[in-house]
């Protein structure tokens, strides 16, 4: 007995439009333009390790340079003082009064690459003395009592690079004279 | 019936939006693939100079000396490169082919207290001169400084390849040789001929004696890390002048007292020679309290002890190195 086939209506076959082509498109463009907005991200943290490092060469240099010219930092290192006006370089005119780094043609930074992004404080709100054993912690001076506790200044080293909001700083106790 | 699909027409206009849309992603993806290798490479090139610098603040602030004589010497030579990478012709100090060797060695407390145990009757061994005294001479310096003739021409075509070099080496002073029961005579040092009192090895100029210095190669020692490192360049700090100074190509400076600080400056670059950096780092001597004037006389040619202070042939100081 023959089987009759039946006669079936054809359904349209499956398929994308040129709209779905395009919209998938689009969604595939979004997922690339936010792996590349990544990029930057990596980039920028790159960028800010730069500055950390050149910050910690800096700030060392500049500790070295009070150290060496045996200062009393809680008034050599004042705003003003005899000693930051004629060793070290004058205010750059910048209203959180930075400093430049002395780099012309020998002077101290001169082959300090990119020199010129770098700028530099002793933070005036930061600096005191901290006496050992008078300090707001109260801690005890390394002496025996009745000893003179140690003449300590605190001292913060400002790192800013110019034209962004980063800042590095670096904190030393210096024993004053 | 009009089979379902793309026509030809639908297929170009959609491969011509496709390429239009990737040719501008093209210049996005060269920029930030240019600017991240960039920014790596110079991450690579920093991160080399600090751990350099951070290892070299850190020595040389153990500088120290002792009751009869300082050792604090700075040498300084200079080298045409023949690397492409640092074209002749530039003036920049560090950007030419020019590269800058320098090597500062001084003297350095024992690591360790085999050699130092003396009893309480014996608070040093200068004092006590039965016995010797042990101390380690520090030499921190560059490939080109320390290397002979006939190995540098190599070095000199790859400036990536080039390390820093020295080491610590121990050396026993005493004034008889032999002093120290445990010691070879041959490792034993003489600390001075009376009557004259200056420690003869670690007098100014007088280290490349053949007990002197580590170019005989004997005594006991370890190495300084070998960092990759384009210039090493000491400079002094002379205080009456208030600033940093080089000194002369060719020449080794011998300070005491100790000057107050050094500037280390370095130039590090990337291993595919892409990105380099140059970077100084001032460094407090903790002992230094010389004024790191120099006299200005011409440089000392002969292989004797040289006044401090003084400068001193480096050709007639190390003559194998040339």
């Amino acid at each position: 007995m023959a089987t009759a086939c039946p006669n079936r209506k054809q359904a349209p076959e499956s398929g994308m439009t040129l709209l779905e082509v395009l919209i998938a498109m689009f969604i595939f463009l979004i997922g690339i333009v936010g792996v590349l907005a990544v990029v930057p991200t990596g980039v920028n943290a790159a960028s800010l390790v730069i500055f950390q490092d050149a910050a910690i060469h800096l700030s060392s240099s500049k500790f070295a340079e009070f150290r060496r010219d045996e200062i009393n930092a809680a008034v050599d290192l004042q705003d003003g003082s005899a000693y930051l006006s004629n060793y070290h370089e004058p205010h750059n005119g910048s209203a959180e009064k930075f400093r430049n780094f002395a780099s012309g043609p020998g002077q101290r930074y001169e082959h300090f690459d990119e020199i010129q992004r770098y700028e530099w404080k002793v933070d005036q709100d930061q600096l005191r003395a901290v006496n050992l054993g008078e300090d707001e912690l109260k801690n005890p001076a390394p002496v025996e009592s009745g000893g003179a506790p140690l003449l300590l200044t605190r001292v913060t080293v400002v790192i800013h690079m110019k034209g962004t909001s980063r800042y590095m700083r670096f904190t030393q106790y210096m024993l004053g004279k | 019936m009009r089979k379902p699909g793309f026509t030809l027409l639908e297929m170009m206009v959609v491969v011509l939006i496709a390429l239009v849309l990737m040719s501008m992603l093209v210049p996005v993806f060269q920029v930030t693939t240019r600017t991240v290798m960039t920014v790596e490479r110079r991450l690579s090139a920093y991160e080399a100079a600090r751990m350099m610098l951070d290892f070299y603040e850190g020595e040389i602030q153990m500088a120290g000396f002792d009751c009869r004589g300082n050792h604090f010497g700075i040498k300084k030579t200079e080298w045409e490169d023949t690397d492409k990478f640092t074209p002749a012709g530039t003036t920049e100090r560090y950007a030419s082919s020019l590269r800058h060797a320098s090597e500062i060695s001084f003297i350095k407390p024992p690591s360790y207290t085999y050699y130092s145990t003396y009893s309480v009757s014996q608070n040093t061994a200068l004092v006590n001169n039965a016995w010797a005294v042990d101390c380690n001479i520090t030499y921190m310096s560059h490939d080109l400084a320390c290397s002979r003739n006939w190995q540098r021409a190599g070095k000199l075509g790859d400036v990536s390849a080039l390390t820093t070099s020295g080491f610590n080496i121990q050396r026993l002073w005493a004034e008889h040789t032999g002093a120290y029961y445990a010691d070879p005579p041959a490792n034993t040092i003489l600390l001075y001929s009376p009557p004259d009192p200056t420690p003869t090895s670690i007098a100014p100029g007088f280290e490349g004696a053949p007990w002197g210095g580590y170019d005989n190669g004997g005594g006991h020692g370890s190495y300084v890390p070998q960092l990759p490192v384009m210039d090493f360049d000491v400079q002094y700090w002379d205080e009456a002048a208030k600033e940093f100074k080089n000194v002369p190509k060719d020449t080794a400076a011998y300070f005491a007292p100790v000057p107050k600080a050094v500037r280390i400056t370095i130039t590090c670059c990337d291993s595919d020679k892409r990105a380099k950096v140059t970077l100084s780092r001032i460094v407090r001597i903790p002992v230094g309290t010389g004024s790191g004037a120099l006299a200005g006389n011409a440089p000392d040619p002969n292989m004797n002890p040289t006044p401090y202070n003084r400068l001193k042939d480096m050709k007639a100081l190390y003559p194998n190195r040339y």
